[in-house]
C-alpha cells in the first residue's frame, strides 16, 4: 500500500514539476519584455520550487503506517 | 525593451493589446473561490476535530495544505500565461495575432495594413456595456483569414486606430 501511494505521489509530482517547467518556459521564451519575463520567472520559479521541495518533504514524512492503521481501526 | 520573434528592422510597436483586465479577474476568481473554499474547509475541519491537528496527523494536513497550495500556484499561473500570451501587436506596418491556447497551443498570424478590408467591433452583455470591452474583426482582402481581437478593452477607439493606420499605410505606399 506503502509503494503504492509512493508511486502515485512520483506521478503526481512528476507532472507538477512538467507543468512548472513548461510555465518556466514560456515566461522566458515568449515574453515581449525580456526583462518582466525574467522577474515573472523568478517569481514563479522561487515559489513553485520552494512549494514542490516542501512537499517533498512532507510526503516523505508522513506516518503512513500509523495513519493506515487508524483508517482502518476507523473504518472497523 | 518591447520586441518580438520576426520583428523587421524598420517597423516600430505602436500598441500591445491583451484581452480586457475584466476578462482574467473573472478567471481568477473562481481560484479565490476555490483557496477560500479549500483552506476554509480545512481551517473548519480543524477546528471542528482538533484530534486532527494533534500528534502525527497534523503532518498529513499540512501536506494537504501545501499540495493545494502548489496546484493553486502552478494553476495560476497556467491562466496568467493563457491571458498575457493572447496577444495582439499592432506595428507601424502590420499586426500581428498570436494566440496562446494553454501550454501547447500557440497560433502566430499576420496581417499588413494594406490587405485589410473590413473591421467591425461587438460588444455584447452588460458587464462588457459597462467596463466597455468586446470583440473587433478584422476581415482581410484575401479571405482566407479574419483576426479576432477577443475581449479587448475599448474596441471602438482600437478600431478608429487601425483604420487610421490603414490609411495612412495606404497614403504612403501610393
Amino acid at each position: 500500500m506503502q509503494t503504492l501511494l509512493g508511486l502515485l505521489y512520483s506521478l503526481l509530482f512528476l507532472c507538477y514539476v512538467f507543468a512548472a517547467i513548461f510555465v518556466l518556459f514560456h515566461l522566458l521564451r515568449y515574453s515581449l519584455n525580456k526583462h518582466s519575463g525574467l522577474i515573472g520567472a523568478l517569481v514563479f520559479g522561487s515559489v513553485a520550487a520552494l512549494l514542490l521541495f516542501t512537499n517533498a518533504i512532507l510526503f516523505f514524512s508522513l506516518p503512513f503506517e500509523e495513519l493506515l492503521i487508524t483508517n482502518n481501526t476507523f473504518t472497523l | 525593451m518591447m520586441t518580438f520573434p520576426g520583428k523587421r528592422e524598420s517597423e516600430q510597436v505602436l500598441h500591445v493589446v491583451h484581452r480586457h483586465w475584466f476578462n482574467l479577474a473573472a478567471h481568477f476568481f473562481i481560484l479565490l473561490v476555490l483557496f477560500v473554499v479549500i483552506f476554509g474547509g480545512i481551517l473548519f475541519f480543524t477546528l471542528l476535530f482538533p484530534s486532527l491537528v494533534t500528534g502525527e496527523k497534523i503532518r498529513l494536513v499540512a501536506f494537504i495544505e501545501n499540495s493545494f497550495l502548489l496546484f493553486l500556484w502552478l494553476y495560476g499561473f497556467l491562466l496568467w500565461i493563457d491571458y498575457y500570451f493572447d496577444v495582439w501587436i499592432i506595428t507601424s506596418e502590420r499586426i500581428l495575432n498570436i494566440e496562446q491556447k494553454g501550454l501547447f497551443v500557440r497560433h502566430i498570424s499576420e496581417v499588413d495594413f494594406s490587405r485589410i478590408q473590413d473591421i467591425s467591433t461587438e460588444v455584447t452583455g452588460f458587464v462588457a456595456t459597462l467596463l466597455n470591452f468586446g470583440d473587433l474583426f478584422l476581415q482581410t482582402a484575401a479571405e482566407t483569414e479574419r483576426i479576432t481581437f477577443r475581449q479587448v478593452a475599448d474596441p471602438n477607439h482600437l478600431k478608429d486606430e487601425i483604420m487610421r493606420l490603414a490609411k495612412r499605410d495606404r497614403l504612403t505606399s501610393q
